[in-house]
């Protein structure tokens, strides 16, 4: 009876022992292997009253080779787990004994008997093993215990090790979507980029379209075979044409009056293919009224970026209606100028000038007067009186050379041109000159060379610089006292094609400021005087592709002289 | 018919003017002679007859007006008619002051220039007579011992004789003596003459 209730209280804590370890994988869910391990070894080294339980699990994917000792509560806790199953590991190898084993102690001193057990099939987990002094063990119901342990374990160390896998796979799966999102937003941001790129030269292709469309000069574009493009609007407004289609119906040449086409057909358009490039003037022709518009051009290439052959020739050019009238005007005003300059000028010469004329006269009348006398005396000298009629002649016609260039000083003029001696009109000048210079008890000298050959320019405009250079000298001679009174008037072919005319004086020179400004307008010396005269003759000079300058003498005065190119176009 | 007797100088810078003017004066029978400058008269041998200048004023280098300043100084004393191209009155007033005879301005009057020279010829004429005489009464003068020189000073101031005798501190009679004496050495026939005489030398007489 007692036998029975000792077998019954055994049976029920063997029961109460088997549902201890049947109720482990409650906690085991979820957990890692090393934790069932360790929990397993714990529940066994209390459940069973053992001195160790030692556990090692082989490496599997995901997880490491384990090792993990736990041992009863009077053991050394710093024993680890390595050393013991070192100690155990030659029962460990090849197939595992069956019964129970006495080996020495890998946690003490002495003996211990052992109960190792695979966990899963042929080893594929690990090894469990149970150790205890107690003589008794293992019991059966401490085999069954251990077995039904390591069942469990192994069931639940598999499951941790598929859960684990199953992280692992997850983890790589998560790595590699993480991967291939990094990839995806690279190629986003590079598409981004791209995208702001296209903008940008968009914007900029807009901004330098908006500049062409605004710009007030004329732009067009058109095809190497002169084919025309495109104009922008300040273009199309310049010449009166309405719209693209309207531009694109035209070729160049009907953009150009009549008269500058050929030039632009023989001359501008190759030196454009040919050189990359053109400036020039050109008159543009508007197409409602026919008008004439002078135009400033820049002519270009527009190469192609392979093989730098021109796609288009562009133009900007700039209507210059404006500038050229103002030039106009310029040019009236200075002329206006040189008329006022030149009345001034006779003007002050007019009591001289009528000394000069009185002088041949006064000549004329006494020679008239003796003429009568010798007609009506008894003894007719017939000779005489020739000479007397020849003498009037004479004198008449000196009396109009001194008036003669003075009509032609006084006339407005515009710029015509002939061929002309210098050195003839020289004598011309002097004539006027002479009574001036008289006055001024001023000795004048020529020395001309005859046969220069002809200047090409405006009659009037020369003979107001002749007259400007002989009075320019006398001027610088007239000081009261002055000695000695001497002006030498010269004219020579200096160098092959050049025409060199001087005015020597010995007068006061040039002072001792920069002689340049003697050419200021409106610069003088002279008291009243409007300082004109230079400068107008200067830019009659320079029209004419000349110069005039002064210098000073070694001795005494100064010298005044312009150079004029004989031959070649002698400018407008 | 030509006078050499008297001779007409014409200086003008203009050989056309200068010509004309010596066939004018030519038809009325004057006798010219032309220069082309006041330096070319200035330094020529002038013969002693009556004669006037013709000359322009503004001649290149010296002037008429300058002209006529160095005739005056070198004691030229030849009447001068100015003609002009283009005169003008300061300096018209200017050569007049100078003693110049006439003005014209071309174109002139022949008959005005003909007039003038007549008159100036005339009038050098009478001015060398008179500096003829001038000059003989001057000869008789200094044939005067210095006595006779200071009684006839003192009777052509109106003094008596014995006045004389008292300033000089001599007698009467000695006073007569030379009196007489100077009147027959001057030529003079009278008081009245001798005191015409003493007139035409600037003798004055002394301050009493």
């Amino acid at each position: 009876m007692e036998d029975q209730i000792e077998d019954n209280r055994c049976l029920q804590a063997c029961i109460n022992d088997l549902i201890s370890v049947l109720a482990l994988p409650a906690i085991w869910s979820g957990h890692k292997s090393s934790q069932i391990v360790t929990t397993l070894l714990d529940g066994l080294v209390g459940m069973l009253r053992l001195d160790f339980a030692y556990a090692r699990l082989t490496d599997s994917i995901g997880e490491p080779l384990i090792e993990s000792v736990r041992l009863a509560k009077h053991r050394n806790p710093a024993t680890q787990p390595r050393e013991v199953g070192q100690a155990l590991s030659r029962w460990l190898t090849g197939d595992l004994p069956t019964s129970p084993l006495v080996v020495p102690n890998p946690v003490g001193e002495g003996k211990i008997s052992i109960a190792s057990f695979r966990l899963g099939l042929e080893d594929g987990i690990g090894v469990l093993v149970a150790g205890s002094e107690r003589p008794d063990f293992p019991t059966k119901i401490e085999l069954l215990h251990l077995r039904v342990a390591a069942n469990q374990g192994a069931i639940w160390l598999q499951e941790a090790r598929r859960l684990s896998e199953q992280r692992r796979a997850a983890e790589e799966f998560e790595r590699q979507v993480a991967a291939r999102t990094r990839q995806l937003t690279a190629a986003n941001e590079e598409l981004r980029k791209q995208i702001n790129e296209r903008e940008r030269v968009e914007e900029e292709q807009r901004k330098l379209a908006s500049l062409v469309e605004n710009c007030t000069d004329f732009i067009g574009i058109a095809s190497p075979a002169g084919k025309v493009l495109f104009v922008n609007p300040a273009g199309r407004e310049i010449v009166g044409l309405d719209g693209d289609r309207q531009v694109r119906a035209t070729r160049i040449f009907d953009f150009v009056v009549e008269e500058d086409r050929e030039r632009i057909q023989r001359q501008v358009w190759p030196a454009v293919l040919r050189e990359g490039l053109w400036d020039g003037e050109t008159r543009f022709k508007h197409f409602q009224t026919g008008a004439a518009i002078p135009m400033l051009q820049h002519i270009f290439c527009i190469k192609g970026p392979r093989n730098n052959r021109p796609v288009a020739v562009a133009t900007i050019s700039r209507d210059i209606t404006e500038r050229k009238r103002a030039e106009g005007e310029l040019r009236l005003a200075q002329a206006e100028l040189a008329h006022a300059s030149r009345v001034l000028t006779v003007g002050e010469l007019t009591s001289s000038i009528a000394h000069e004329v009185n002088q041949p006269l006064g000549a004329i009348v006494t020679n008239g007067n003796a003429y009568l006398r010798l007609l009506s005396s008894d003894a007719q000298d017939l000779g005489e009186i020739r000479e007397a009629v020849e003498c009037m002649i004479s004198d008449a016609m000196r009396a109009s050379a001194v008036t003669k260039p003075i009509r032609a000083l006084l006339k407005k003029t515009g710029t015509e041109k002939a061929t002309l001696n210098i050195s003839e009109m020289t004598q011309e000048v002097s004539a006027l000159a002479a009574g001036e210079l008289a006055k001024n008890q001023v000795r004048q000298h020529t020395k001309l060379e005859a046969d220069l050959p002809p200047v090409l320019g405006d009659r009037i405009q020369w003979q107001q610089v002749l007259l400007n250079l002989i009075l320019n000298g006398n001027e610088a001679m007239s000081a009261a006292g002055w000695e000695p009174r001497e002006l030498l008037i010269s004219s020579q072919e200096s160098q092959p094609d050049q025409l060199l005319m001087k005015g020597r004086d010995t007068g006061t020179g040039l002072g001792s400021g920069d002689p340049e400004r003697l050419f200021d307008t409106f610069f003088s010396t002279k008291e009243g005087g409007l300082g004109l005269g230079l400068s107008i003759s200067r830019t009659i000079v320079e029209t004419h592709g000349g110069r005039l300058w002064a210098t000073p003498n070694e001795g005494q005065g100064a010298t005044f002289q312009f150079s004029l190119p004989i031959k070649g176009d002698s400018g407008s | 018919m030509t006078n050499v007797n008297q001779i007409v100088f014409v200086i003008d810078d203009d050989l056309s003017m200068r010509a004309a003017i010596k066939r004018l004066l030519g038809t009325v029978g004057l006798s010219v002679e032309t220069f082309g400058s006041g330096l070319e008269f200035i330094e020529s041998k002038l013969p002693d007859v009556p004669s006037c200048v013709i000359l322009d004023v503004r001649l290149p280098g010296r002037s008429g007006l300058d002209l006529q300043r160095e005739m005056a100084e070198r004691g030229i004393q030849i009447p001068v008619i100015f003609i002009t191209g283009h005169g003008d009155i300061p300096m018209s007033v200017q050569a007049m002051k100078a003693g110049a005879v006439e003005f014209l301005t071309k174109p002139f009057r022949d008959q005005d220039l003909i007039d003038a020279v007549g008159q100036a010829i005339e009038g050098d004429r009478a001015a060398r007579s008179q500096r003829a005489e001038t000059a003989e009464l001057r000869v008789h003068y200094d044939s005067l011992t210095l006595r006779e020189r200071e009684v006839m000073t003192l009777v052509v101031a109106g003094l008596l004789n014995k006045q004389i005798a008292g300033d000089l501190g001599t007698s009467e009679k000695t006073v007569k003596a030379h009196r007489s004496r100077a009147m027959k050495k001057m030529q003079a026939d009278s008081l009245a003459e001798l005191v015409h005489m003493a007139d035409k030398l600037g003798i004055n007489p002394p301050k009493s």
